[in-house]
């Protein structure tokens, strides 16, 4: 059965560490994503795994057997690299039957296997196409058929669906994900989109500098953020500077920066630590000033920027503390409500406060994915 | 037939399945650097060496020595001369060539190639003849005819550089307010620097080299190529004075080209081009499109009239030829054209060789270079494979006379044969590596995923795909070995394995022979190389 | 089309106005546009500050004149440390910040932006395209931004125009081409939907449609007599409900739920066979999972119809 170890791997190009002791565990059947920003090592990683480049340190296992020393054309995984990379002279049912040829199945039955594959991926109607007249989401149907129909059951996808336009990428993501279901794949996925990377993983691995920051399911990281950077770099977030001004056997209160405070369900950092409070932009209420509201966890300010997108609403709000926040709700509960320069309340709850140690290099240059 | 396929099937399994041991890998890319290093590099530095102390004698002949010195001096003179200005010269058609397409630009197209097909020694008597009511022999003629056929090789690296050349930049420079002259100038002329300074160094080596034309327009002017060719044939020259002069000229010719070259391509690049100012109104005057039309008809007549009308001007007296009874003679093979088949086929069957054996050899190390298969050693594995095409090729070929003369059974075709390899060795490896490069490594990293073994990878996916480089890095290997003189020249010692080149050279100089049998000599040698060629071309399209 | 307004390439017919000035025949240089490249095309062998200069260094002006005005926009960009160095050694959120720069340093009131975040990541892209249009405004530019990602352009247009094959499919601001598209394609293309095929049954002041045996209503007037439509409905408008379903509610079985970040996405296939994307917010999520049973209310406010088309439903709203 097709699964995936990795235990301690290393991999540097000259003075640089494209990937750092790295371990990782990839299950049968399951479908991985890699999220990461530009150059922290993902495409490296697929390249391990596929055996084009070797590691340093640490071993790879594919079936539980170790394979480092074991050629790409014996490991039987598919690798389809960013750009695909079909084979321009080759038309299309000779591009899918490749893989078959190459292992010695023999001519007929390596043309059928390719045949059906193609009818798969609905593409059987342009086998005798060349990959240059296909259009994009074809062309990335086809990498996809090449890799099957060379039998492997492990697909190492690089940024799939980079290369096509936004919308087709959203259409496409689904069908992916089916696909991989329906014949039993195990497949890892790089990509720097954490909206694809979230609505397609099993298992969600954030890779930073070439080590994983923290991996689980989409929904436990982007609820449980194991730092600043994962709570950033995954799903839209506020965060905001201060103190543990003072802590009970429940909670602690933050002192934000010119005074008010925020109450926050996390009795674990002692009083006058500076830290980072993080609440998500969708998990913030803002309530129009008509009438007098009083609470905890109520800050004041004026929205500067409304901005529409699409199924949501964002506001970006100036806090009276000098702070800013971002607040997204749904367009439909409040579509024409505020207005820009109005004053309102923000409204948060404490259970979705959450705080980080504040970063020693500061919280801007921890934020900065530029 | 049925056998017959299984046979070829399991062969080539067989193959397959030992292409990805890397025992053999490792077997079939150190033949191709042992091959290298033995037949190609070392020869001509260990015979050189070998007799450098041959050199004193040159002292007892100070009249000798300096002749030998100006001679030098001149071949660098003449070479910067050259390509200096057949850059300047060469960059507009190219510019023309590359954007435009017209019908006239189409028909230049394919006119350019036409100096560099044919062989220097008939191009050098045409031009001879083109020029003559002109000039006398001597320093201008042999720079008119130097342009003329170094002109096509910067015309086809530039107008390859142009198309590769992402014109966004070039465009994003006049949304921001230059007009065209001065977005070329300070963002397109930068960015193709290197391809510039290629073609120059193509266009330095090709003056430095040619000894064939050279030789017959030089007069009494000389450079290092033709100071040889005189010295080998000169009888008032003693042997142990001409072995000590030839290795002198030919070790400092051999030394200085390398050098230059080196410090050409590592310097040039750090050249800043002035970009510092900008003339906005003459630039704005020059972009105007009766200057840039004015351009195009300037270079279009330059080209004309300094490259292909001498070029192509040997036609005349081949027609006169043709009709006067030379050819019935040249047909029956009467004397002397005996002797010209015989060359001729010696010619043909040392190209047809050297090309075979240069592909075979020079694949692996066209795949060790593009791949960068040797880490850190490969930039200068690299630079050697290039050092045979920069020095001048009758020094190459004078210095593989002595290497090779040691061994006394091996019979001088042989020799010969080794020279033209070495000549040609490079051209093919260049070309087939960069081909090569071009090829994105991920897709023969995604065929090795899909289960295909090396040879699989190179036989199915990396062979066709560089299949016309391979094909045109071969015809080039073909046609330059035919046409190549100073080698030949340094290397045949008697009459018996003369190659065409020098036959022809030897006719053109020479009183005893006669204008049509010159004319006809040159014309025949030129149509058959157009032949060999076009066939060539037509066996690789049916390839295809 | 912008690179038409460029002068990068004329075009067969028509006229182009700029500042109600006819500008075709004009060369790309004395247009005076400010163009962003898809590529960014930073000149590579210049450095930022000499990429940023380039504009007035071309038109004659001497560097030390526009000194002022290159520093005041390479501080506006956040460049100012990054002046000597090369494209190449920059990331690439800043090498589109200098692209921006050398085209605002013309002076000009227009800009064009091809794609202008198309080379970025995800992330960085969103942070940027803010930035942009906050650029925009305060320098009171007009700015026209193509770009294929439906987000960006709904999230920072003024007016959005939806392109297709070379034609405008329609132009309107973000929002009313969200609620209210005139055309199928753009209800089909901006932000997702759910197409179905029926047949307008009735048309009163609540127009009904049947759907393969299930009736949809949309309290919209339709414009055309066809009784064939397609009714469309974002997944985000759709509520589900649990429990005790009245007769004529929509009713089936979620396949899949997807966890999108802000909300959840279920894939339910009703009892007449069709599967209906739903977007809900992660604090209902929890109260349904694969497998159940639920309902689902199609407010007919959300309910867009549209004739069907000609050419065949799958090939009108094909993005390929």
């Amino acid at each position: 059965m097709p699964s995936i170890k990795l235990v301690n791997v290393t991999k540097s190009y000259g003075n640089v560490t494209a990937i750092k002791n790295l371990s990782l565990n990839v299950d049968d059947g399951e479908y991985v994503c890699v999220l990461g920003p530009t150059g922290s090592g993902k495409t490296t990683l697929l390249k391990l795994i596929a055996g084009i480049i070797k590691p340093d340190k640490g071993e790879i296992y594919i079936d539980n057997k170790l394979v480092n020393n074991v050629s790409p054309q014996e490991r039987n995984v598919a690798y389809v690299p960013q750009y695909y990379a079909l084979f321009p002279h080759l038309r299309v049912i000779d591009n899918v039957a490749f893989g078959p040829l190459s292992r010695g199945v023999r001519r007929e039955d390596a043309y059928e296997i390719s045949m059906k594959t193609l009818e798969m991926m609905r593409l059987s109607w342009r086998a005798d196409s060349f990959p240059h007249e296909l259009s994009g989401g074809m062309q990335q149907r086809l990498a996809l058929a090449r890799g099957l129909a060379s039998g492997a059951k492990i697909l190492l996808l690089d940024e799939p669906l980079g290369a096509l336009d936004a919308r087709l990428r959203v259409e496409l993501r689904f069908k992916l994900k089916d696909m991989a279901e329906r014949n039993k794949l195990t497949v890892i996925h790089v990509t720097h989109d954490q909206e694809e990377a979230m609505s397609l993983a099993d298992k969600l691995v954030i890779l930073r500098n070439g080590e994983i920051i923290q991996e689980g399911s989409p929904s436990h990281i982007y609820n449980e953020p194991a730092s600043i950077f994962v709570a950033h770099f995954v799903g839209g977030a506020n965060f905001f500077e201060g103190f543990v001004a003072e802590k009970d056997e429940y909670g602690s209160w933050i002192q934000l920066r010119n005074g008010p405070l925020l109450r926050v369900n996390d009795a674990t950092r002692p009083v006058g630590e500076k830290v980072v409070v993080m609440v998500r932009e969708e998990k913030t209420e803002i309530l129009k000033m008509v009438k007098r509201v009083e609470g905890i966890n109520l800050l004041t300010g004026r929205i500067e920027d409304i901005r529409f997108l699409g199924n949501f609403i964002s506001y970006s709000i100036l806090l009276d503390n000098g702070d800013k926040i971002v607040s997204r709700t749904p367009t439909i509960a409040s579509i024409g409500r505020f207005k820009i320069g109005e004053r309102v309340y923000v409204r948060l709850n404490a259970e979705d406060l959450k705080i980080f140690s504040y970063p020693s290099h500061g919280l801007y240059k921890e934020l900065e994915v530029i | 037939m049925r056998s017959r396929t299984t046979f070829a099937s399991s062969l080539s399994r067989i193959m397959d399945d030992l292409s990805s041991k890397n025992s053999i890998k490792y077997i079939v890319y150190s033949s191709s650097i042992i091959f290298f290093l033995s037949l190609i590099f070392l020869p001509p530095i260990i015979g050189i060496l070998e007799n450098i102390s041959s050199i004193d004698v040159i002292f007892q002949d100070p009249l000798l020595l300096s002749r030998a010195n100006a001679a030098i001096l001149q071949s660098f003179i003449m070479a910067f001369a050259v390509a200096l200005l057949d850059l300047i010269a060469a960059l507009p058609l190219a510019w023309l060539i590359a954007r435009s397409r017209t019908r006239f630009v189409h028909f230049i197209d394919t006119l350019v190639d036409i100096p560099f097909l044919i062989p220097t020694a008939a191009l050098g008597y045409s031009a001879l003849l083109f020029w003559s009511p002109l000039t006398q022999p001597g320093f201008l003629l042999v720079f008119l005819l130097q342009f003329a056929f170094s002109y096509p090789v910067i015309v086809r690296v530039m107008v390859g550089e142009l198309l590769n050349y992402k014109e966004v930049y070039e465009v994003a420079a006049r949304t921001l307010g230059a007009n065209p002259f001065t977005a070329v100038r300070t963002i397109t002329l930068p960015l193709l620097k290197p391809g510039v300074i290629a073609s120059f160094l193509l266009a330095l080596a090709r003056s430095l080299s040619e000894t064939g034309a050279t030789v017959r327009v030089a007069g009494l002017w000389e450079n290092g190529p033709v100071f040889i060719f005189r010295v080998l044939d000169a009888v008032d020259i003693p042997p142990y004075l001409k072995n000590g002069v030839l290795v002198y000229v030919s070790s400092i010719l051999m030394l200085t080209s390398v050098i230059l070259f080196f410090l050409i391509s590592l310097l040039a690049p750090k050249l800043r081009f002035p970009v510092k100012f900008v003339f906005p109104g003459i630039e704005r005057r020059l972009s105007s499109p009766s200057a840039v039309k004015f351009r195009d008809i300037l270079a279009s007549l330059i080209f004309l009239f300094i490259v292909i009308f001498p070029s192509l001007f040997i036609v005349l007296p081949v027609m006169n030829a043709l009709f006067d009874g030379t050819l019935n003679i040249a047909l029956t093979g009467l004397d002397p054209w005996d002797k010209y088949w015989r060359t001729m086929l010696n010619s043909y069957s040392i190209s047809l060789l050297a090309t075979l054996l240069n592909i075979g050899f020079g694949l692996p190390a066209a795949v060790l270079i593009a791949r960068r298969k040797l880490g850190k050693a490969t930039p200068v594995f690299k630079a050697l494979v290039s050092v045979p095409i920069i020095i001048p090729s009758i020094t190459l070929g004078y210095s593989l006379r002595l290497f090779w003369g040691r061994y006394g059974f091996l019979h001088e075709y042989w020799i010969l044969l080794f020279s033209h390899m070495a000549i040609t060795y490079t051209y093919f490896v260049e070309s087939m590596a960069a081909a090569i490069e071009s090829i994105p490594i991920e897709i023969e990293e995604v065929a090795s995923t899909l289960g295909a073994k090396p040879l699989i990878i190179f036989r199915r996916i990396t062979l066709p795909l560089t299949k016309y480089s391979a094909f045109s890095g071969a015809i080039l290997v073909f046609t330059r070995a035919l046409g190549e003189t100073g080698a030949a020249k340094a290397v045949a010692r008697t009459q018996e394995c003369w190659t065409l080149p020098i036959l022809l050279v030897n006719w053109i100089l020479s009183e005893a022979t006669t204008a049509s049998q010159k004319a006809l000599g040159a014309g025949l040698y030129i149509a058959f190389s157009f032949v060999s060629l076009l066939a060539l071309r037509l066996l690789t399209r049916r390839t295809k | 089309m912008i690179k038409c307004i460029a002068g990068i390439i004329e075009p067969d017919e028509g006229e182009i106005y700029v500042d109600d000035r006819i500008i075709n025949g004009l060369p790309i240089e004395d247009r005076e546009v400010g163009y962003v490249f898809q590529e960014i095309a930073l000149f590579p062998h210049m450095t930022v500050y000499d990429n940023v200069s380039y504009g007035p260094f071309v038109k004659g002006r001497k560097i030390i004149e526009a000194k002022d005005l290159i520093k005041e926009i390479l501080n506006m960009m956040g460049l100012q440390d990054r002046a000597k160095e090369y494209p190449n050694a920059l990331s690439g959120g800043a090498r589109q910040k200098t692209a921006v720069a050398r085209a605002l340093i013309s002076g000009s009131k227009l800009l064009l932006l091809d794609e202008p975040l198309g080379s970025l990541d995800a992330k960085v892209r969103l942070v940027l395209r803010y930035e942009l249009r906050r650029l925009v405004k305060d320098l009171g530019l007009t700015a026209i931004h193509v770009t294929h990602d439906q987000e960006e352009a709904m999230s920072i247009a003024d007016r959005m125009v939806v392109m297709r094959a070379g034609e405008i499919v329609e132009v309107g601001t973000p929002l009313e081409l969200y609620m209210h598209p005139k055309k199928l394609f753009t209800a089909y293309f901006v932000g997702e939907a759910n197409l179905f095929v029926g047949e307008i049954v009735k048309r009163n002041n609540y127009v009904k449609v049947d759907i393969d045996g299930m009736t949809l209503y949309s309290s919209h007037k339709v414009d055309f007599e066809d009784k064939e439509a397609v009714a469309v409905i974002r997944p985000e408008f759709i509520v589900v409900r649990r429990g005790k379903f009245s007769k004529g509610l929509w009713t089936g079985v979620i396949e899949r739920k997807t966890f999108l970040g802000s909300v959840v996405r279920f894939e339910v296939r009703t009892n007449n066979n069709k599967m209906v994307a739903i977007k809900r917010p992660v604090s209902e999520a929890s109260k349904f999972n694969v497998g159940d049973a639920v309902g689902m209310v199609l407010p007919p406010k959300a309910l867009l119809l549209y004739p069907y088309p000609e050419e065949g439903l799958e090939k009108a709203i094909s993005l390929e």
